[in-house]
């Protein structure tokens, strides 16, 4: 039974909980289960809806561009552990006491709040022929002819991989950095007194313990990379996707169905079965992720 | 209690990730009302019931395409105008960005707000076509209101008897070339080149006293072969026909200039994008697209501009039709005002307001009368009227490319995939042939299966 005391204070919880809950169910699930019945129809907008079954699916599968979207989205997904081993690295190198530190957590910080089209903008033009890459490349004698990075079919896809780590590098550290500054010191201390060296202790006893935090990093991660799309629709204009669909990713392709041809039940149905593939390795990771911080001892 | 907690979590996270992933498909439940209940006022008899009885005081709602606030005098001087001779019809304009057309377009016709008359392109008036959304202007326009335009602008958005949009104003294609570019290959920088060959060897030039490209491809590929005559589709619309020794003869020649590194490879995909920005960053000599491009070139880099040449556009055959870029305007079938909507689009686009138009900005009418002005043939000393006298002489030749066919952007993003696939040295121009004949076919039997 819970005191009146409690009751009051799990009364006013709900309380606050209601109005962003109201908006999420305006602006969220509505939408959501909306979209659900959506993806059986060929709802365009602009003409009369009308109910086709599985057909939107059944089109997808046989969809070779939606097909090689997901492929493409799935490679996407190197970045996610890519990103994490950095971004923990950094993490452990800005979490010490030194002088200048606040310097290199916020300079780490600033991709984070660039603007992802300014920067996707620049990057490109790094990317290009006649870019700074290849000067610098050239210069330093790694490479002879320049490489047009964003044209080489075989290149393009890890070209714009190398925006969304860079982008995504600070939004983590600082994660990571909020994980390092709740894991005890006396763990630490008491393993550098037992004579476990600096890359022991981090290995053997911060990693384990920031588990919690890489599960969770690495879901948003995953989530973010599957659904990339800012980075491959600016770097690829003024053909989403090129060269021929090489970096087309499944949110590129959606949005393409849905805004450029109008084929608004089409586009429901590619995303929810994106969806689905989202909700597979969800599961996975929760399932073999889930151990870790101090039950990791237990 | 702890496995009831992890099943909540994983449930909310279930929960989150189909947010995430479905939102950007969600729509609103208005939306399928408007366009399920809203009864459409457009076809020909209602309108038809609805022309015999002016109506008293209607708004018609116009949108543009990005042209305020630098054309705000000219608009609101048309308008006036119009509203003085039609005392009933009021009209209220919005300026949309020509990025954001497509969303608000949407959002509008969602939310039961259409639009009576919006200034669309060729493409996306094409594809609006094809769901349904816009008025039959051969069933609910006059004869008189048809006449006005060049025929092969008009039949742009035609699709089968049907055609859905008045053309407005358009623009033409010229050579432009940097100058000081020219000096410095040692070539005479006023003498630019009359026809591909000589472009490819003041490429050559360039490429070897300068060490930077002349230009990226820009052609509309497509649109070549049917200046070369290959008629890409049967008469019927049932069969691709690009197999033939035009289509390779062409495809080879247009591949070796990527092999002899005439081209770069970022031009692939970058297209016109990547050569406006190389020749306004002076890394690129030539620029083949329309004149409106030399304003941005004057406001981004006015020394380039300065060593700026015009030119008439080298052909790749002496008289065939010229692709230009056309702008229309529409009409929504859910417009509830079709006569009075039709009478201002018409009046908008037609040779008085067309004329006045370009006298204010280097665009060229697509009617005829306008056409004929002495002011497209007379010519001053800068870039941008000698561009415009170039481009009129065009006009008569000017289209917009198309095929007349619902969703007809899946067989040209067809062709267009293999035929990059082929210049980055993804397969030989035979293999494209084949592959780009087989995935047109594949998406043009699809069409016709869902349009029949």
């Amino acid at each position: 039974m819970l005191s009146k005391l409690n009751r009051n204070r799990l009364r006013f919880a709900y309380l606050m909980i209601i109005p962003g809950f109201m908006l999420m169910a305006v602006f969220v699930f509505y939408p959501i289960l909306y979209g659900l019945p959506l993806a059986f129809t060929n709802y365009s907008v602009v003409d009369e809806m009308k109910w086709v079954g599985w057909k939107n699916f059944d089109r997808a599968f046989k969809d070779p561009i939606f097909i090689k979207s997901i492929w493409n989205s799935l490679i996407y997904l190197i970045v996610v552990p890519i990103i994490q081993l950095i971004s923990i690295l950094m993490a452990i190198l800005v979490n010490n006491r030194l002088r200048g530190v606040q310097f290199f957590r916020v300079a780490y910080f600033v991709p984070v709040v660039t603007s992802m089209v300014a920067a996707a903008i620049a990057w490109r033009w790094m990317f290009q022929g006649n870019g700074i890459l290849n000067y610098l490349l050239q210069s330093a004698g790694l490479i002879g002819k320049p490489i047009s990075y964003l044209a080489e079919a075989d290149v393009a896809l890890f070209a714009i991989m190398c925006v969304t780590v860079w982008k995504g590098l600070g939004y983590y550290m600082m994660i990571y950095l909020a994980g390092l500054q709740s894991i005890p010191s006396e763990m630490q201390e008491a393993a550098r007194i037992d004579g476990a060296g600096r890359a022991k202790v981090i290995w053997y006893i911060t990693i384990p313990l920031l588990k919690p935090f890489v599960l969770l990093c690495s879901l948003i991660s995953m989530m973010s990379a599957i659904r990339v799309f800012d980075e491959v629709y600016v770097m690829t204009a003024p053909l989403p996707g090129a060269p021929f669909n090489a970096t087309m990713t499944s949110a590129v392709y959606t949005y393409e169905k849905a805004f450029r041809d109008f084929d608004f039940g089409y586009a429901a149905a590619l995303g929810l079965i994106v969806s689905l593939i989202v909700m597979v390795i969800s599961i996975i990771m929760f399932k073999y992720g889930r151990k870790g911080g101090m039950s990791y001892y237990g | 209690m702890a496995r009831r907690s992890r099943l909540t979590a994983v449930l909310l996270a279930v929960v989150m990730m189909m947010t995430m992933v479905l939102a950007a498909c969600g729509s609103n439940n208005e939306s399928s009302s408007a366009s399920n209940s809203a009864p459409p006022t457009g076809s020909a008899q209602q309108s038809g019931e609805k022309s015999e009885a002016p109506k008293e005081n209607v708004q018609i709602d116009f949108w543009t395409l990005s042209l305020s606030p630098n054309f705000d005098d000219y608009i609101n001087g048309r308008i006036k105008k119009f509203e003085s001779e039609n005392p009933n019809i009021k009209v209220k304009w919005t300026d949309i960005p020509y990025n954001s057309a497509e969303n608000k377009l949407l959002t509008s016709i969602a939310g039961g707000n259409t639009p009576d008359v919006v200034n669309l392109n060729t493409v996306l008036a094409l594809t609006l076509a094809s769901k349904n959304a816009l008025v039959d202007l051969n069933a609910e326009a006059t004869e008189e209101q048809r006449s006005i335009y060049f025929e092969k602008m008009y039949n742009s958005t035609a699709l089968g008897n049907s055609a859905y949009a008045f053309p407005w104003y358009l623009t033409g294609a010229v050579f432009m070339y940097n100058k000081k570019i020219y000096e410095e290959a040692g070539l005479d920088p006023n003498t630019p080149p009359k026809n591909w060959d000589e472009v490819v060897q003041q490429a050559k030039t360039i490429k070897e006293k300068t060490g930077k490209y002349s230009f990226v491809y820009t052609n509309h590929i497509l649109a070549d072969l049917r200046e070369l005559g290959v008629p890409i589709l049967n008469e019927d619309k049932t069969k691709v026909m690009i197999n033939t020794p035009e289509v390779l003869k062409h495809a080879k020649w247009v591949k070796s200039l990527y092999d002899q590194e005439l081209i770069p490879k970022d031009g692939v995909t970058g297209k016109y994008t990547y050569n406006i920005d190389q020749f306004q960053a002076g890394q690129m000599a030539m620029l083949m697209t329309g004149p409106q491009f030399l304003n941005r070139v004057k406001e981004n880099a006015p020394d380039v501009y300065k060593n700026t040449g015009v030119a008439e556009l080298p052909r790749l055959t002496q008289d065939g039709d010229i692709v230009t870029a056309l702008m229309n305007v529409v009409i929504p079938k859910l417009s509830d005002s079709h006569k009075e909507a039709i009478a201002f689009a018409n009046y908008i686009t037609n040779d008085e307001s067309q004329l006045e138009f370009a006298k204010v900005v280097n665009i060229l009418p697509s009617t005829k009368q306008a056409a004929k002005d002495p002011f497209f043939t007379t010519e001053a000393d800068d870039p941008e009227s000698k561009a415009k006298v170039i481009t009129a002489k065009q006009l008569d030749r000017a289209y917009d490319f198309t095929f007349g066919l619902n969703r007809e952007n899946d067989i040209i993003k067809a062709f267009n995939d293999e035929w990059d696939k082929m210049l980055l040295g993804q397969q030989t121009p035979e293999e494209m042939i084949k592959a780009a004949e087989k995935s047109m076919q594949e998406k043009l039997d699809a069409i016709n299966a869902e349009f029949k």
